[in-house]
């Protein structure tokens, strides 16, 4: 029994909820978070000895995660644009409660930012990630990652402060287009 | 890539640094909350350029459209964040992962 890979696999397999979770926060769409977290797996399996032993095994597969997902907005791009623009539409809906933020009006606002904003955003705030290692995990400056997190956080206060106030509507849509296009969301 | 050292769940250097609200700036927004009141009035621009005049609205969370950020949108802001995180991260590991793994190790242990 090869002791080297059971231990992999149970290490893959402890991690695979997290990888699910970021797939899903970069592409917003369970199947397609399900197919990068596969071929991410498979990208590991094969490349193993490029992780040096000892460091961060879960800061790597999200590496190898976002890379593949960029990489593949890159051959998809039009596509994903296209996208994005029917959801910039979606967001001009008046919230059920005003004042009270449910999930589903986070979501869509969390959907209408650049991605690269989005990514550091959710490795910051829900993966529990330092901004140095969201900073490795994305390739770029430290401050860039804080840049865009700062930058992420109050797109969505304003984003959302607007929908809870109950003030909503063609503005906001707006407001959204206008911040993805200054910030382009692709490197 | 050179992989990380440290741990991941690192959260703490969140909370001392520059880039963040810092516990002071939270709390000046706060007291000014009680300042002014929570349901505070303030100008908005319609949306609607015919009408041209601004209209006074309430806003019940205390956000103005100058960017001054509001901290109880912030809080939730950062509960959801965790929450949609954790919403999928706590399903179980799909039946394909499992399979796709025990392949990938059987394949290793043939000669």
């Amino acid at each position: 029994m090869n002791t080297t890979s059971v231990a992999l696999k149970n290490a893959l397999l402890g991690l695979i909820p997290n990888l699910r979770a970021f797939a899903v926060s970069l592409c917003g769409d369970i199947e397609r978070a399900d197919d990068l977290v596969q071929e991410t797996l498979l990208k590991a399996w094969n490349h193993l000895d490029s992780f040096e032993e000892g460091t961060n095994l879960r800061a790597w597969l999200f590496t190898i995660l976002r890379n593949t997902y960029f990489s593949e907005c890159r051959r998809r791009r039009r596509e994903v644009e296209d996208r994005d623009g029917t959801k910039a539409a979606d967001l001009s809906v008046h919230p059920e409660q005003p004042g009270h933020l449910d999930m589903q009006d986070f979501r869509r606002a969390l959907d209408v930012l650049p991605l690269d904003q989005r990514e550091a955003l959710v490795l910051v705030g829900a993966a529990g990630f330092s901004y140095e290692e969201a900073a490795e995990i994305s390739g770029c400056a430290v401050g860039t990652i804080k840049s865009r997190v700062n930058r992420a956080r109050s797109k969505l206060t304003d984003l959302l402060s607007v929908s809870a106030s109950h003030d909503y509507g063609p503005d906001a849509a707006t407001e959204a287009i206008v911040a993805r296009t200054v910030s382009s969301g692709m490197r | 890539m050179a992989a990380n050292t440290g741990s991941a769940g690192n959260a703490s250097e969140e909370r001392s640094d520059p880039g963040h609200l810092d516990d002071k700036q939270e709390l000046r927004r706060e007291q000014e909350g009680a300042v002014t009141g929570s349901r505070h009035l303030y100008l908005v621009h319609s949306a609607d350029a015919s009408e041209g005049l601004p209209v006074v609205k309430s806003a019940p969370t205390g956000q103005s459209r100058n960017g001054r950020l509001d901290r109880s949108v912030q809080v939730q802001i950062g509960r959801l964040l965790r929450d949609a995180f954790a919403d999928v991260a706590e399903e179980p590991v799909p039946e394909r992962f499992v399979a796709l793994l025990e392949a990938l190790q059987a394949k290793e242990q043939q000669p």
